[in-house]
């Protein structure tokens, strides 16, 4: 099921925006023009990714550095061991819509 | 163990030790590696023993670094519970204190650091260090109980943080006009003692502790500047020793810490070392550092153990800490030089800010106080050296890549002039 989770223009690159639909916290990425949805919340220990660094197509956790690549959700560095799940996303007039369920 | 002799016998069996293997294996699949370690646990990290896993079972279950069957698959052989009693150098052996000797080809020395055990304080429970500290700890922070907690460095505050969690009334003791005096001026680290303050912990500073005995009760007697206090248990967080005795007994060049090149070389070719026992080059650093990080138990042992197995690779990363106290993640980046000037961005009673210590017109070091994303912009900057502005740093109305890009063009316009 798709919903609305934030406005394009809510997003710059490099500055994320971390949302909580339906109790669930999703961080959104604009990466090259692209926008991306991935689990906000940092697989180690209790963090939003949206609060951390980004640097073209990969994020770091704010509290221990953790790396992510938001395109894929693909763990790139300790200290977490374990992806965070992405999500499908749409642009629709400007709406950004992710895919959930 | 099974054998007498291994290409590479990695002595130390904590966070550094089972990196070093780890980065060895990797680098050299054919070598016989052994694993020798004091104490009676797998390699475990140490960054939930005071915080989750003090209080909770089952965070400190997840501190194992490495599941059982590890070992055996990469051909790791480990010996748990077996202190070392000497090095002999020439011989390439190791003595035991069970007098039993096993030999190398080439050694690497990850014996890590011991706490500081106050006087008259040295049993289990009164610091917080190993696992089986953190058990000893853990297990008297039950509600209401009185804790008094000497020092009021990184890891006081974070028990502080968790014991206050857990319900005790607790006090720090510091005998500085501060806490975190080893690293930060009064002023920038007031904010620190306020979060705690707020949270229910009395901080005592300027307090020097007198005596500490057992009372009659069960608890301790505390005579300090403050007067004479009861409390039911005490914890000394009054940092750390780096364990270099057998490396001193082996002839190694040794000056707080084993001295190693960025390889993790020591003076002797034999022989490498990892970890926090270290003493290595670092990035912005005149002299070589010792740091106590998980940082450097983590990426220096990996560095070494891939080099000591054929595949140099150095070591030169900026340092950088992180301690979570309670709800508070403090980062530290880089070395913070005696003679500073501070610059805040953001504010000191803000809920976060970043306070950046300048020498010769440069950033050396930065405490971010839940500040995670400016701390990776300027771990970038750091490394990079990058030309930066005091007064841009100061500037929050300046995002990082702005700062960033000024400065990548002042330093192209100084390279072309």
């Amino acid at each position: 099921m798709w919903k609305k989770v934030c406005s394009l223009d809510e997003l710059r690159e490099g500055e994320p925006l971390g949302v909580e639909i339906d109790a669930k916290r999703i961080g959104l990425f604009l990466v090259n023009g692209q926008c991306h949805a991935i689990g906000d919340i940092c697989p180690h220990e209790y963090a939003l990714l949206s609060d951390g660094y980004q640097e073209q197509g990969v994020v770091e956790c704010p509290l221990h550095q953790a790396r992510f690549e938001i395109a894929t959700g693909k763990c790139l560095g300790l200290p977490a061991e374990r992806d965070v799940p992405v999500f499908e996303v749409s642009v629709e007039g400007g709406d950004v819509l992710v895919k959930f369920g | 163990m099974q054998s007498d002799r291994y290409d590479l016998l990695i002595v130390g069996a904590g966070h550094a030790g089972l990196r070093a293997a780890q980065a060895a294996r990797k680098a050299a699949c054919g070598i016989s590696i052994g694993m020798i370690g004091a104490e009676p646990h797998l390699p475990y990290q140490r960054p939930p023993l005071s915080k989750g896993g003090l209080v909770d079972p089952q965070q400190r279950a997840r501190s194992q670094l490495a599941p059982d069957s590890f070992f055996a698959e990469q051909r790791i052989t480990i010996l748990l519970g077996t202190p070392v009693a000497r090095i002999d150098a020439a011989a390439r052996t190791v003595e035991m204190d069970s007098g039993r000797r096993v030999g190398y080809g080439q050694l690497v020395l990850a014996t890590g650091s011991r706490a500081r055990a106050l006087a008259g304080l040295e049993g289990s429970g009164h610091v917080l260090r190993t696992l089986d500290d953190a058990v000893a700890v853990g297990e008297r922070l039950r509600p209401g109980k009185r804790l008094a907690v000497i020092g009021g460095g990184f890891i006081g505050l974070e028990l502080a943080a968790t014991a206050t969690k857990a319900g005790c009334d607790v006090t720090v003791y510091e005998g500085a006009p501060q806490v975190l005096a080893r690293l930060l001026p009064g002023h920038v680290a007031e904010p620190v003692a306020r979060f705690h303050r707020e949270r229910g912990v009395e901080i005592l500073t300027d307090c020097r502790i007198a005596a500490v005995c057992p009372d009659a009760r069960g608890g301790y007697r505390i005579e300090s500047g403050a007067g004479v206090r009861r409390h039911d248990h005490v914890v000394a967080g009054i940092g750390v020793l780096p364990n270099t005795g057998l490396a001193e007994d082996a002839g190694l060049v040794v000056d707080d810490g084993i001295l190693v090149d960025e390889y993790g070389r020591t003076s002797n070719p034999d022989i490498f070392a990892a970890g926090e026992v270290t003493r290595h080059p670092t990035p912005g650093c005149p002299v070589p550092q010792r740091i106590e990080s998980w940082q450097v138990a983590e990426q220096q042992a990996a560095c070494a153990g891939s080099s000591v197995a054929g595949v140099p690779t150095a070591y030169r990363q900026v340092p950088w800490l992180w301690s979570d106290q309670g709800d508070l993640n403090l980062q530290i980046l880089g070395v913070v030089p005696r003679m500073a000037e501070w610059i805040i961005r953001g504010a000191l009673d803000a809920p976060s800010f970043c306070a950046i210590a300048m020498a010769d017109s440069a950033p050396r070091a930065v405490l971010g106080f839940n500040a995670g994303r400016d701390i990776a912009a300027l771990r970038r900057v750091l490394g990079d050296e990058l030309p930066v502005s005091a007064t841009d740093l100061a500037d929050t109305g300046m995002a990082w890549r702005a700062i960033m890009d000024r400065a990548g063009k002042v330093r192209q316009r100084a390279a072309e002039s």
